[in-house]
């Protein structure tokens, strides 16, 4: 475990340099002409957290131009530790710009004197950890296996994928079920929000692990 | 003695190229020269005993050690030097050392310091910023800053000018003043080899051609010049790396065969570098 | 003591070696019980591979003139005084014999190359 957290350590120092302040003004730009757009936070925090899933991609871009799996075996990291210790960092990093999203979208909303939701910014903040926590975990598997440079394009289909997933479900939705029967089931939903969100900790945590164990076996197999 | 380093049957094949059962020692306190031309298959035979790289069949032990049972402990006790640094460009030396030191049980904080100073390295110039010797002198800092017992070094000095390739001699022949340490010195510049290398193990086409020291593979074999008609055809098969032109001839034989050739030839002491140049014209022509 | 090594005088260099430690021994510049440089520290001098001064101080202990301390070093053994004697008698005979070739090529005679030798050795003040 230890050795996992080194190389969390490692992985942000690799991605350090790229770390620009240039990169964050540009995006808290961004973020606030978002809110000032749709006056709620969760736009805010949306946008934040899209920086987030990107740096995720970093420590493989930048390693793989840089021949760093090299050094990974000569510092006698196991691969298994590799694959861990991005998990980590990629949990790392969505759970910082998590925080940060959420105390920036205050700040912002303070400073255009708008209300400041603090329940549904938390939602917010929680639903869009958990989706983009399941795209990394899409995409790390593909980054593993085929490396950054061959892997670019394919693991960034998910980000596409997923709200054209969402309209094709809603329209699935709609076209199967009766709206009574929708009612209904929202209803069952709502009533039973602590299920829900049990449920959804339980899908998160087996996608997750799901792709990590695919990372692991990807990885153990790739040559450098 | 012990050995450093083993390498027994050490199999590995891509489409083009293989290497073939290639075994080698190094005893524990000596620099071993690892030569061959381009492409011979010295980078596979080095990245397969670091573990780069799968190997098919064969066995690797470093200390006595299996190489991929023990990773772990080996690696701490290598230091790695390769033609280009496998950190990322936009780290300075300061940040290699964050970057590794947490992954060395003995690295030596002080050392590092002592080191890039001697080196006139700039702790916070990014590594991209830095001279070709310059970045060869900092993977050499930082391996000789975790206490290792051995050093590999692939193609170091190809780049590099006299100057710094003979400090990095001076550097290796240091590191061995301690008995308990060892080199591994691969490259094509066999200049340097010639005055500080023990051991050479000669790779040719995956396959090894020669192990063992650098005295006897000089004295095995011996160049020979001479006039196209002093020589029989029948001759001119004891010649390794025959080259003929409107003047005469020139090539390598064994010192075995001076018997067998004509007095009047011209026999001269020969060097690794023609070593090289014979037996790889050899290998076309002979195969 | 000095050692100093050629690439390209034709002898090998452990023979190079081992001829200059002789000389120093020979001459007294090296005493009984004096310790040589070390095997590596020498190798790293000189800039030459390890073996090469292993063989020519193993080679010197096998011909008795030194002796290898385990974890001290090499130590001058006492001379044999027949050896040394020899080596200074084969020295006088070389030296003479280049006298003598000069001295005809010049049309000196025996008589007087004779003289010079007591004069040379008054001045030394070897007697």
């Amino acid at each position: 475990m230890n050795k996992a957290l080194s190389f969390v350590r490692l992985d942000y120092i690799t991605v350090k340099p790229y770390l620009t302040l240039k990169n964050l003004f540009i995006f808290l730009a961004v973020a606030v002409i978002m809110v000032i757009n749709s006056g709620s936070s969760a736009s805010a925090i949306g946008i934040l957290m899209v920086y987030a899933a990107l740096y995720v991609s970093y420590p493989f871009a930048v390693g793989e131009k840089n021949g760093i799996d090299a050094l990974y075996t000569t510092l006698s990291i196991k691969r298994n530790t590799v694959v861990l210790g991005r998990y980590l960092f990629a949990l790392t990093v969505d759970v910082c710009s998590g925080l940060l999203a959420y105390v920036f979208s205050f700040v912002i909303m303070l400073m255009l004197r708008k209300e400041f939701n603090a329940g549904e910014a938390f939602l917010v903040t929680l639903i869009m950890l958990l989706v983009f926590s399941v795209v990394q975990a899409i995409q790390l598997p593909i980054y593993f296996k085929l490396g950054y440079a061959k892997a670019k394009f394919i693991a960034y289909l998910p980000f596409f994928c997923l709200p054209l997933a969402t309209v094709a479900a809603t329209s699935l939705l709609r076209n199967v079920l009766s709206v009574n029967q929708i009612t209904v089931l929202l209803e069952w939903l709502v009533a039973n929000t602590f299920i829900m969100v049990l449920l959804g900790i339980a899908l998160w945590l087996a996608i997750v692990i799901i792709s990590f164990l695919m990372s692991l076996k990807y990885y153990n197999k790739r040559e450098l | 003695m012990n050995n450093a380093l083993e390498v027994c049957g050490l199999n590995k094949s891509y489409d083009t190229f293989s290497l073939k059962d290639v075994s080698f020692k190094i005893p524990t306190g000596y620099i071993m020269g690892f030569i061959g031309p381009n492409g011979a298959g010295k980078t596979t035979t080095i990245k397969s005993i670091l573990n780069m790289i799968n190997h098919q069949s064969g066995k690797v032990s470093l200390f006595g050690l299996d190489s991929k049972d023990y990773a772990g402990q080996i690696n701490e006790q290598i230091g790695i030097v390769m033609d280009s640094p496998f950190y990322v460009e936009d780290w300075t030396a300061a940040d290699v050392e964050a970057a590794v030191s947490p992954f060395y049980s003995r690295w030596d904080g002080g050392k590092y310091a002592d080191l890039l100073k001697r080196f006139a390295i700039d702790r916070k110039k990014k590594i991209k910023e830095l001279s070709r010797g310059m970045k060869v002198k900092l993977m050499i800092a930082v391996a000789l800053s975790h206490e290792a017992r051995l050093l590999i070094l692939d193609e170091p000095t190809s780049g590099l000018d006299p100057v710094a390739r003979d400090e990095l001699c001076d550097m290796l022949s240091d590191f061995v003043t301690d008995e308990n340490r060892s080199v591994l010195f691969s490259t094509h510049i066999t200049l340097d080899l010639e005055k500080i290398a023990d051991y050479i193990t000669f790779i040719l086409d995956g396959k090894i051609v020669y192990t063992g020291t650098k005295d006897a593979l000089l004295e095995k074999y011996v160049l020979v010049k001479g006039g196209l008609s002093e020589i029989s055809a029948e001759q001119k098969k004891l010649i390794i790396g025959l080259r003929e032109h409107s003047t005469g001839f020139d090539g390598m034989t064994e010192t075995a065969s001076i018997g067998r050739l004509p007095k009047s030839l011209v026999f001269e002491p020969i060097t690794l570098e023609e070593i090289i140049i014979c037996m790889n014209k050899g290998v076309s022509l002979y195969e | 003591m000095k050692i100093i090594v050629s690439n390209r005088s034709g002898a090998p260099i452990y023979e190079q070696i081992k001829a200059q430690i002789k000389e120093a021994i020979f001459s007294g510049e090296l005493q009984e019980d004096d310790l040589l440089p070390s095997i590596r520290q020498l190798a790293k001098e000189l800039k030459i591979s390890v073996i090469t001064t292993t063989r020519a101080y193993g080679d010197l202990e096998e011909e008795g003139f030194v002796v290898n301390v385990q974890g001290k070093g090499c130590y001058v053994l006492p001379q044999n005084k027949e050896m040394a004697r020899e080596n200074a008698l084969r020295k006088i005979e070389l030296g003479l014999a280049d006298a003598i070739t000069a001295a005809k090529a010049g049309g000196i005679t025996k008589e007087e190359v004779a003289d010079m030798l007591n004069v040379l050795y008054k001045e030394g003040d070897y007697e």
